[in-house]
């Protein structure tokens, strides 16, 4: 069906999906996105992060080409992408879950989309069978819960059987089972090699999901990381159980560290790997019932760098 | 281009905004049309404009193709399907195009209803009422010529001050402020001028013998004029302006 010539005269495969170099937009005095600058590479997904209102939202607007750049430039696959010969094909966005008109059915709008979208209406079924929407596609959208329209929407965005998916907030409003659905139907998506761009006010809603982050805080770029790098930034804390409290706790001290105690025989130590916790109980002869590595403080790296603190 | 338009026709359908506006036109043309053919004078209905009146009654489906048009594009703008819409077709001139096209192929059917109904009512009335007709066979064409034509025209010129004005509420209103009282006010303080108004230059389709009526030919040309005027800012506005 898609030309495969026409994607290599597009770009080589080194060329990045996305490219934003240098990107402002300006709404009259406020400046929404300010000198931007990132690219996402092929069979990647990244999650692009900030507080609500740091300009996600707008830069994936200009991305998309539904608003206009005040400087700079945003490109997919090497290009603006009004000027992709068939965009919908290439990329696949949801903005909004409630793009619908409330008394369409759910296939006349996928029906009207794959008409403009130029795919055939076979397609659509595909795409129903892929959000598993099929049951409801005949009912008017006013009659779907708020899970059933994120999934109607990111079918649309599927019509086109596009290389790079763009998902404006997705998990917003969904249930922990729509979440994990969610997530699910994104690693299989990038299990294909294809490309995720997915935008969240909270990293938590996307830390199982990306391999890569791009963090945005009033419209400027915070850091552009490998999810493991930012990892790595997190301080640390290993929650420990042991019948010898009191002595691990000096122990821990002696060696400059910071406890917390939550129970009688439960420690949290900060600022330490579980190897040096371990390491330290062994040479004491400390009983060690449990050793657990807290990987929580990820969103406290995320919060601070986000806080407008310098990282 | 012709994917794009079966899109549009197929957003026309799949609403039941076509369907109830359909219901509203006949039942309100049924209602004119009986109310001016068994409720008024005998010496009224005698007269050739007012028995045109009568039969052309249907020419109100020319506002219903006006609402159908200014919904058209800002339909997409309330609830948002905008985005879709010009996510599948970034070149927006184009999505332009094709509710224009669509909205052409629609209306006709609207009008042709509309005239129909009312011609076919209207010469009941005057059969009953023992009227003779005065309507010339080029009167009758008018009638159903000039509404079917109407509501092609006003659909399209609705298309485009929806795609300028955006807010679904506001075109409305604003087109029927501007047509049932500004052209109407302006038309009567200064008929010279007020006959060039949109309005007054369409209703020599729906009208025969108004005082201060532009001759039939002009007045297309006039309103076909203010139509491509109105086309160009809209495709100009949506090409430009941010989609929210």
């Amino acid at each position: 069906m898609r030309d495969a010539a026409e994607h290599a005269t597009v770009m080589s495969m080194s060329d990045p999906v996305v490219s934003v170099n240098a990107l402002t937009k300006r709404f009259g005095d406020v400046v929404a996105v300010d000198d931007l600058t990132f690219h996402l590479d092929a069979g990647t997904v990244t999650g692009f992060l900030g507080p609500n209102g740091a300009g996600k939202t707008t830069t994936l607007r200009v991305l998309l080409g539904l608003a206009a750049p005040t400087r700079g430039t945003a490109h997919v696959f090497g290009t603006r992408y009004c000027e992709l010969a068939h965009p919908a094909r290439r990329v696949g966005a949801v903005l909004e879950a409630g793009d619908f008109h409330p008394g369409r059915k759910g296939r006349d709008h996928l029906r009207a989309l794959a008409y403009a979208t130029g795919v055939p209406a076979t397609r659509i079924d595909e795409v129903l069978r892929l959000v598993e929407l099929e049951a409801a596609a005949q009912r008017r959208v006013k009659t779907y819960s708020l899970g059933m329209r994120q999934r109607l929407a990111l079918a649309a965005a599927l019509l086109g059987d596009p290389d790079l998916l763009v998902l404006d907030e997705p998990a917003n409003g969904l249930d922990p089972e729509g979440v994990r659905w969610l997530r699910e139907f994104l690693h299989t998506f990038a299990a294909e090699g294809k490309t995720v761009f997915v935008s969240s006010h909270a990293l938590a809603e996307v830390a199982q999901t990306v391999d890569r982050v791009v963090i945005i805080n009033k419209g400027r770029l915070v850091t552009e990381s490998p999810l493991a790098e930012l990892t790595a930034r997190a301080a640390g804390a290993v929650h420990v159980r042991t019948p010898q409290r009191a002595e691990l706790e000096g122990v821990l001290h002696a060696a400059g560290l910071q406890t917390t105690q939550l129970d009688t025989d439960e420690l949290l130590v900060a600022g330490a790997a579980s190897d040096r916790v371990g390491e330290l109980a062994a040479r004491c002869g400390v009983v060690l019932y449990e050793l657990v590595p807290k990987e929580t403080s990820l969103e406290e790296v995320f919060l601070h760098l986000t806080s407008g603190a310098p990282s | 281009m012709t994917a794009l338009v079966r899109s549009e026709l197929l957003k026309l359908r799949t609403t039941r905004t076509a369907l109830g506006l359909l219901v509203g036109m006949v039942v309100l043309i049924v209602l004119v049309t009986l109310l001016n053919g068994l409720a008024t004078d005998e010496s009224y209905l005698i007269e050739r404009e007012n028995q045109f009146e009568l039969l052309a009654n249907g020419s109100i489906a020319s506002a219903f193709a006006a609402v159908l048009g200014v919904l058209s594009l800002t339909t997409e703008f309330r609830h948002g399907t905008s985005r879709p819409t010009f996510l599948a077709e970034p070149r927006r001139w184009r999505v332009l195009v094709a509710k224009l096209i669509a909205i052409v192929v629609f209306t006709p059917a609207l009008g042709a209803v509309g005239i129909g109904l009312s011609y076919g009512i209207g010469r009941i009335c005057l059969d009953w009422r023992d009227t003779p007709v005065l309507l010339s066979g080029s009167d009758v064409a008018l009638v159903f010529g000039g509404a079917v034509a109407a509501t092609v025209l006003w659909g399209a010129f609705a298309l485009a001050i929806g795609a300028i004005v955006r807010n679904q509420v506001g075109a409305i209103v604003g087109l029927l402020f501007w047509s049932l009282l500004v052209e109407s006010i302006l038309f009567a303080l200064v008929p010279s001028v007020g006959r060039y108004l949109p309005g007054r230059a369409a209703s020599v389709l729906t009208e025969i013998e108004t005082p201060h009526q532009l001759p039939v030919t002009a007045g297309i040309l006039v309103f076909l004029g203010y139509l491509v005027l109105a086309s160009a800012a809209g495709a100009v506005v949506t090409a430009r302006r941010d989609v929210s």
